[in-house]
C-alpha cells in the first residue's frame, strides 16, 4: 500500500513525502558534511599543502604547486564575497594563477632560454611568490573576521602560515642548503600541516557563518578551462616553440673559375668530394697551395655509448689542410652528414673543443670558427648559417672531473623536418706555437630525440648541463680529428 | 570547549554549558535554521528556543543513536520547522523539537515507520555525494541556489542531479512492487 503511495504521488507530493519521511536524527557523518566551509577548507588545505613543498622529480615540482594554486583559486573564489580581506585574497589568487600558468606555458617554449625569456620568467616567479604571501595574509585576516563574526572564541592559526611561508622564502633567498636545512624544512612542513589541521578545526564551528559566493562557472568548468588553456599552451610550445629560428636559403653554386681550380687541386690531394662540395668558394680559396692533407672518417650511429633503440646515424669526416707559408698552419674542417635520418628533428648542437683550447702550448687560433648547414629540399640545395655560433662559458658537471668551469665553441641549430641529406661543418685555422704537438680537435654532436621534455630545453642547454645520457631526450655522439703533423705522411690516429 | 566537555556541562545544568553551546554551535544552529526561516529575527528566536530545548532535553541525547552534531541539527531543524508552521509559512506536520516522534494515530505510526524505514534504506544505498545532496535538499531544506553555492556547482547542474536522484528514489521506493 505504501509502495503504491510512492508510485502514484505527483512530483509535489513525492517531494513532500521525501521531506517528511526521513527519521531523526540524520547520520552523524551527513550532519558534519553538510556545511558551507568543508569544501572550501579542503581546497585551501590541499592547495597550501601542495604549494608548501616541492618534490624535485618526475615534473612534480611543476604540477603539484600548479594544482595547489588552482585549489587556492577555487577556495578564494567561493569566499570572495565574505569580507574585503577574502575578496583581496581572491584577486591575488587570480593574479597568482595567471603568473603560474604563464610560467608553466612559457616553460614549453625554447624562448625561455633567451635573456628576455629569463627576465620574464624571473619576474613572473617573483609575482607568484609575492601574491602567495599576500594571499596568506588575506586568508589570515579574512578568516579571523569570519571567526569573530561567528562569535567563535578560538583563533584560526592562519597567521602561522604566513610566518612559515615567509621563513621558507627567506631561506630560498639566501640560497641556504644542506642536510640540516632539509631536516628543518621537513619539520617545518609538519608544522604547516598541523596548522592546516588547526585551521580546519577552528573553522568547524565558525565556518557555518560563511556564505560561499554563487558560481556562474562551476569549479569543474573553471578547472577544465584552466586545464584546457594549459594543454593548448603546452601544445603550442611543443609545436611551434621547440625549434630554433633558421634562415634557410637556396645555395649558390660555385662559379668562380679560380675556386673551381683549387677544388680540383684539393681533390687531387685526397680531399673527400662530399665535404669539398659543401665548402664555400672563400673557404676553398683560403686553402690554395695546400701542402699536405689529413682525412679521418667515422660512422656515428645514435646508439653510441650503448644507448640502444635510437634511430639515426651520422658520418663524421675530419679534414686537416696544411697551408703554405713559413709558419706551420692547418685549416681544420669537421663535417657531419646524417646518413640515416632521425625520427624527430628538434634542436641540434655542435660542441667543438678546438685544438688551440686543448693544447694551447702547441697551437694558437689563426682564424675564427665558421661554418654552415646544408640540406636538400625538393631537389634544391639549401643552406643556412647556424642559429647560434660562438664561444660560451659554463659550469660543466662531469662524472670524471666533477664540477668545472669550461669555455667551448658551440653551434646551435634546427634541421628542417622535411629535407634530405642534412649536413654541415665547422672550420677554423690554427698556427704552430711550438713544434712537436699533435693536432687534437674534438666535435660533439648533440641531437634531440624527443620533444617531450619539460621544461623545454635546447640541445645546447642539454650539452652544457650534461643532460645527454640514458633516459634523456638528447643523445651525444663524438668524433675527434687527431694526428701528429711531424709524421710523414701524417695519418689520423687509429688509421690502419 | 570540547564536545564532551560541553555535553557534560549541559547534563550538569551548568550555565557555562549554555554559553558554550551558543558560542561554539550558534553559527551551526543559525546555518541549519536559515533555509527554513529566512527572517533573521525568526532565526534568532529559533536558535534561542532550540538552545532551550537542548538545555531541557539533553538527557534525551543518546550517543548510541547518533552523534552530537546530528542531534543538535535535528533539534534545531525541527524547532525551525515548527516555528515556520506556526507562523503559517510552512505547511506539513508538526515535529517534535527533541527529535522524538509526535503522537500520531496507531495506523499513521505504522505507516510512517514503514515509510521511514524504506526511505532510509533507499537513501543509505545512494552514493555518498547523492546522499549528501538528498539530505541538503529534503532534510535541511536548502535551496538549489544554496546547494550550488556550497558545492561549487551551477544551480542548473544541481537541479539536474536532483531530478535524477528523484527518479532513482521513485524507482527504488515504488518499483519494489514490480521487481
Amino acid at each position: 500500500m505504501d509502495k503504491q503511495l510512492w508510485d502514484t504521488a505527483g512530483d509535489a507530493e513525492f517531494d513532500r513525502l521525501l521531506e517528511s519521511g526521513l527519521p531523526d536524527p540524520p547520520p552523524d557523518e551527513v550532519a558534519r558534511a553538510v556545511n558551507p566551509w568543508r569544501r572550501v577548507m579542503e581546497q585551501l588545505a590541499g592547495g597550501l599543502a601542495l604549494t608548501g613543498i616541492t618534490f624535485q622529480f618526475a615534473g612534480l615540482q611543476y604540477w603539484l604547486p600548479a594544482l595547489g594554486t588552482l585549489l587556492c583559486l577555487l577556495a578564494f573564489r567561493a569566499l570572495r564575497r565574505e569580507n574585503p580581506w577574502l575578496r583581496a585574497g581572491w584577486g591575488l589568487s587570480a593574479v597568482r594563477t595567471g603568473a603560474v600558468w604563464v610560467v608553466l606555458i612559457l616553460n614549453a617554449f625554447l624562448w625561455r632560454e633567451t635573456p628576455a625569456g629569463q627576465t620574464v620568467l624571473t619576474t613572473l616567479s617573483g609575482v607568484g611568490l609575492l601574491t602567495q604571501l599576500g594571499q596568506l595574509v588575506c586568508l589570515w585576516q579574512g578568516l579571523d573576521r569570519v571567526r569573530r563574526a561567528a562569535g567563535s572564541p578560538r583563533g584560526t592559526g592562519a597567521g602561522w602560515l604566513v610566518v612559515w611561508y615567509a621563513g621558507l622564502y627567506g631561506l630560498a633567498l639566501v640560497q641556504y642548503s644542506g642536510l640540516v636545512i632539509a631536516l628543518v624544512l621537513v619539520g617545518l612542513y609538519g608544522l604547516l600541516l598541523a596548522n592546516l589541521y588547526r585551521l580546519g578545526q577552528a573553522m568547524e564551528t565558525a565556518g557555518y557563518a560563511m556564505h560561499p559566493a554563487p558560481v556562474r562557472l562551476p569549479d569543474r568548468a573553471v578547472t577544465g578551462l584552466l586545464a584546457a588553456v594549459l594543454v593548448l599552451g603546452l601544445a603550442a610550445g611543443y609545436a611551434f616553440g621547440g625549434r630554433l629560428p633558421m634562415d634557410w636559403q637556396p645555395a649558390d653554386p660555385s662559379r668562380d673559375p679560380q675556386a673551381v681550380a683549387v677544388r680540383q687541386e684539393l681533390a687531387a690531394l685526397g680531399f673527400p668530394e662530399e665535404v669539398l662540395a659543401d665548402l664555400t668558394d672563400e673557404e676553398v680559396l683560403a686553402c690554395q697551395g695546400a701542402k699536405r692533407l689529413v682525412v679521418s672518417q667515422r660512422e656515428l650511429p645514435l646508439t653510441d655509448f650503448g644507448i640502444q633503440g635510437r634511430q639515426g646515424a651520422l658520418r663524421s669526416i675530419g679534414v686537416a689542410v696544411e697551408l703554405p707559408g713559413e709558419r706551420e698552419r692547418w685549416t681544420l674542417f669537421q663535417h657531419f652528414r646524417w646518413t640515416q635520418p632521425a625520427p624527430w628533428w628538434g634542436t641540434e648542437c655542435l660542441q667543438l673543443l678546438p685544438v688551440y683550447d686543448l693544447l694551447p702550448e702547441g697551437w694558437a687560433q689563426a682564424a675564427p670558427v665558421t661554418g654552415r648547414l646544408l640540406c636538400e629540399q625538393n631537389g634544391q640545395t639549401m643552406t643556412a648559417p647556424y642559429g647560434y655560433l660562438g664561444t660560451q662559458s659554463y659550469t660543466a658537471q662531469s662524472v670524471f672531473w666533477g664540477e668545472e668551469q669550461r669555455r667551448d665553441v658551440f653551434a646551435a641549430f634546427s634541421m628542417p623536418r622535411s629535407a634530405e641529406n642534412r649536413r654541415g661543418y665547422l672550420t677554423y685555422t690554427v698556427e704552430e706555437v711550438s713544434d712537436g704537438w699533435i693536432v687534437d680537435s674534438w666535435l660533439n654532436y648533440i641531437h634531440q630525440t624527443s620533444a617531450f621534455r619539460y621544461p623545454a630545453c635546447s640541445a645546447l642547454e642539454a650539452c652544457q648541463t650534461g643532460n645527454t645520457g640514458l633516459g634523456s631526450a638528447f643523445c651525444l655522439v663524438q668524433d675527434a680529428l687527431q694526428f701528429y703533423p711531424n709524421d710523414d705522411p701524417p695519418l689520423p690516429f687509429g688509421a690502419q | 570547549m570540547k564536545e564532551a566537555e560541553l555535553i557534560a556541562l549541559l547534563r550538569g545544568r551548568d550555565e557555562r554549558g549554555m554559553a558554550g553551546l551558543l558560542a561554539e554551535y550558534g553559527a551551526l544552529m543559525r546555518y541549519v535554521a536559515a533555509p527554513i526561516l529566512p527572517d533573521r529575527r525568526d532565526r534568532e528566536e529559533c536558535v534561542s528556543e532550540a538552545a532551550m530545548r537542548v538545555w531541557n532535553g539533553i538527557d534525551r541525547f543518546d550517543p548510541a543513536r547518533g552523534g552530537w552534531v546530528a542531534w543538535l541539527t535535528a533539534v534545531t531543524r525541527n524547532t525551525a520547522l515548527n516555528l515556520a508552521r506556526k507562523a503559517g509559512r510552512e505547511g506539513g506536520e508538526g515535529l517534535d523539537e527533541n527529535a522524538v516522534s509526535p503522537d500520531p494515530s496507531p495506523e499513521e505510526t505504522v505507516l510512517r515507520t514503514e515509510r521511514q524505514a524504506a526511505l532510509r534504506r533507499a537513501v543509505d544505498e545512494l552514493p555518498e555525494g547523492d546522499r549528501l545532496l538528498f539530505y541538503r535538499k529534503y532534510y535541511y531544506r536548502q535551496s538549489t541556489a544554496q546547494i550550488a553555492r556550497e558545492t561549487g556547482r551551477s544551480p542548473r547542474a544541481v537541479e539536474g542531479r536532483l531530478y535524477r536522484l528523484r527518479l532513482r528514489l521513485r524507482e527504488r521506493l515504488g518499483g519494489e512492487r514490480d521487481g
